[in-house]
């Protein structure tokens, strides 16, 4: 995977490779490095270019095979009703298939059991003649009368029967006692396997992950011994909430308490009015770099446009800030549902795959926003970039990626509280410029440093990712699929 | 894509829970799984009655097991094994390679004269690129113009993720007109 990127970076070469371009539009590279082909676009013509040439190249095969696609002129009703009545066949029950194989039997099979049966009738017992009779009437349906079963013991006509009150009609004489208890089934109910748990816990994650609910969300996978699977939280909307219930479908070990943000506000509605509008708190002043944004924009736009440009950069800085903690708390979801105890051993190599799908977009989608964040606000205050020595205590291994993805998120709280701090007053004094500057350096210190000690981190995962990789986990086991 | 109201009647009627699942996962993909046999077989009868199969082996595996976490991928894999196996009874002919003949059919819809003939040259131009083009290129491109990633193409083919990026990267360079990549 790296083999290209990494004789690019060797052979000197300034120009990126077809392959990495062709990548970069598929998405399917890094977002780091996804990052750094987009900035090498920015300043290269030539690149852009060949980009541009790529891409008109899939346009061409698109429209060729989108004429010949129309060219057949399926007719997708005719197709869809076709299906529904094969589907509606299969549906049948199984008796119905034999009954149809019986009339399609031939002639010569009908004429071969019939003289059997008769040679074997003539030599048999009048038992085994019987049982024979028994046997060719099932393959054959014709009307062989069976044996007459022997006479049952008389029982006493039912009037004869005296009537004995039960202990209710006994208590409330007329009445009807409808609410008889359920019989207890002696099949004891099926066990749930830690297996079925454990892919039934990463289907329902991934349906979140592919909603996009798994970010910003709260939504807990609980999962019991004894009790099977419970999942409740808030969820953003009607159609996330049926996709994530509809992941459970057939299985009734798992308990569905999930609401939409609107169900669970019209709930907090009927509580106590301040609770509900226990929101984020604004602020009415100005953020404590103001000073600093203002001389900075003011030097290089007009007076009446620094004021909208502070007020978007700043709300930019913030956006990115949230979402590379969201990412991280989204990661941090996924090592609670897998603790260090759980193995992937107990997990299907196909929900394997999908737990290490939503691995590396959130920790690709991580390292993204660090660089995306550290570059715009490098552009303002060139402080964040300067390499700034690590705290020791930085340097401290993970003992598995479970505790790396908590130190991550330790380490992406830190930067939005520092990126919040800078850009959100914190109800004090207004310090002068100077000040300001001194400040954000200060609390921009560990914000860099944690960036790197981040990275570090999810380099970690990517490492996880790759072991991973080395066991090919195909995506499905379907028995049905034909073998090649 | 369908859009009628009679098939979505049809498919209400269908009692079991697996049978309208397959139902709607028919309706939603049954075009694209079409478009992709086609360009394997070659022939538009075996390629809807490869459709259909396939869906039926969803809807086995629906209610005998259960969902398949990524339908798309799993109804593309099934399909392509089924298309190798029917190819392979057939005769030991190889993949068909479809699309460039059936293109060259289809007039032009473009506006001015000089547009038509740029359009018909542009076109002629990916038509003999993909004559050079091998099966399993053909394949990775089809399969990543309906829409999936490089790893579950890799699925569906039963090659390395690495095999169907250089795939990809030659077939998409032919048809720029670049052979040295």
């Amino acid at each position: 995977m790296f083999s290209n990127w990494r004789r690019w970076r060797l052979s000197g070469e300034r120009h990126t490779p077809d392959e990495d371009l062709l990548l970069f539009l598929d998405n399917e590279v890094t977002s780091w490095r996804a990052a750094r082909i987009r900035r090498h676009l920015d300043l290269c013509w030539t690149c852009r270019v060949r980009m541009e040439k790529l891409q008109q190249a899939i346009h061409d095969y698109v429209a060729v095979r989108s004429q010949a696609a129309a060219a057949g002129g399926e007719d997708s009703t005719r197709l869809q009703m076709e299906f529904d009545r094969r589907l509606a066949a299969r549906e049948k029950p199984p008796a119905a298939g034999l009954r149809r194989l019986r009339f399609r039997m031939p002639a010569a099979a009908w004429a071969s059991a019939a003289i059997a049966a008769i040679a074997l009738g003539a030599t048999q017992s009048v038992s085994g003649r019987a049982a024979l009779g028994r046997v060719f009437s099932a393959v054959t349906g014709w009307a062989a009368k069976p044996e007459p079963a022997p006479p049952r013991p008389a029982f006493p006509p039912v009037a004869a029967v005296p009537h004995v009150a039960s202990t209710k009609e006994a208590a409330h004489p007329g009445a009807v006692p409808v609410d008889v208890a359920p019989i207890p089934s002696v099949v004891p109910e099926r066990a749930i396997t830690r297996r079925e748990i454990e892919n039934a816990k990463i289907e329902i994650l991934y349906t979140l992950h592919r909603t996009g609910a798994c970010l910003r969300y709260p939504l807990e996978v609980a999962a019991g011994a004894r009790e099977g699977l419970q999942v409740r939280g808030v969820l953003e909307n009607a159609e996330q909430k049926e996709r994530v219930i509809a992941t459970g479908r057939g299985r009734e070990w798992i308990r569905f308490d999930v609401v939409t943000e609107a169900e669970a506000i019209e709930r907090q509605r009927g509580r106590s009015v301040a609770a509900a509008a226990d929101g984020e708190v604004v602020h009415g002043s100005a953020p404590a770099v103001q000073p600093l944004l203002v001389r900075y924009f003011r030097a290089r736009v007009r007076l009446e446009d620094a004021g909208p440009l502070i007020v978007r950069f700043s709300n930019d800085s913030l956006d990115r800030a949230a979402t590379l903690r969201e990412h991280a708390w989204a990661l941090r979801r996924l090592a609670e549902n897998f603790p260090e105890s759980a193995s992937f051993d107990a997990i299907d190599r196909a929900h394997a795959w999908l737990l290490e799908e939503m691995m590396t977009d959130h920790m690709g989608e991580l390292r993204g926003n660090i660089a995306s964040l550290q570059r715009k606000l490098s552009e303002v205050f060139p402080s964040v970039a300067e390499p700034i020595a690590a705290d020791p205590k930085d340097g401290e291994r993970p003992r598995s990626w479970q505790d790396a993805v908590r130190l991550a998120l330790a380490a992406a709280e830190t930067i939005e509280r520092a990126t919040r701090q800078c850009f959100a007053s914190t109800g004090g004094g207004q310090p002068d410029a100077e000040t300001a500057e001194a400040e954000l350096a200060r609390s921009f210190a560990p914000v860099a440093a944690r960036i790197n000690v981040l990275q570090a981190l999810v380099e970690r995962g990517f490492d996880m990712h790759n072991a991973l990789r080395r066991k090919p986990a195909p995506m499905f086991g379907a028995p049905d699929s034909p073998k090649r | 894509m369908w859009r009628g109201g009679e098939p979505r009647a049809r498919a209400c009627d269908l009692q079991s829970e697996a049978a309208r699942a397959a139902s709607r996962h028919f309706e939603e993909r049954h075009a694209a799984v079409l478009r992709y046999l086609f360009c394997v077989c070659g022939n538009h009868a075996d390629a809807e009655e490869l459709t259909q199969e396939a869906f039926l082996r969803l809807y086995v595996e629906i209610r005998d097991r259960h969902e398949p976490p990524n339908v798309q991928a799993w109804i593309f894999r099934v399909a392509h094994n089924l298309a190798i196996d029917h190819l392979r009874s057939q005769s030991d002919a190889g993949l068909a390679v479809t699309l460039g003949g059936m293109a060259e059919e289809i007039a032009d819809a473009a506006d001015s004269a000089e547009q038509q003939i740029v359009e018909r040259e542009r076109r002629q131009r990916v038509r003999q690129a993909l004559a050079w083009l091998s099966p399993q290129q053909r394949q990775c491109l089809e399969l990543r113009a309906e829409g999936l990633r490089y790893r579950e193409i890799g699925d569906v083919l039963g090659i390395q993720i690495s095999s169907v990026r250089t795939f990809i990267v030659r077939a998409v360079a032919r048809i720029a007109g670049r052979t040295d990549v």
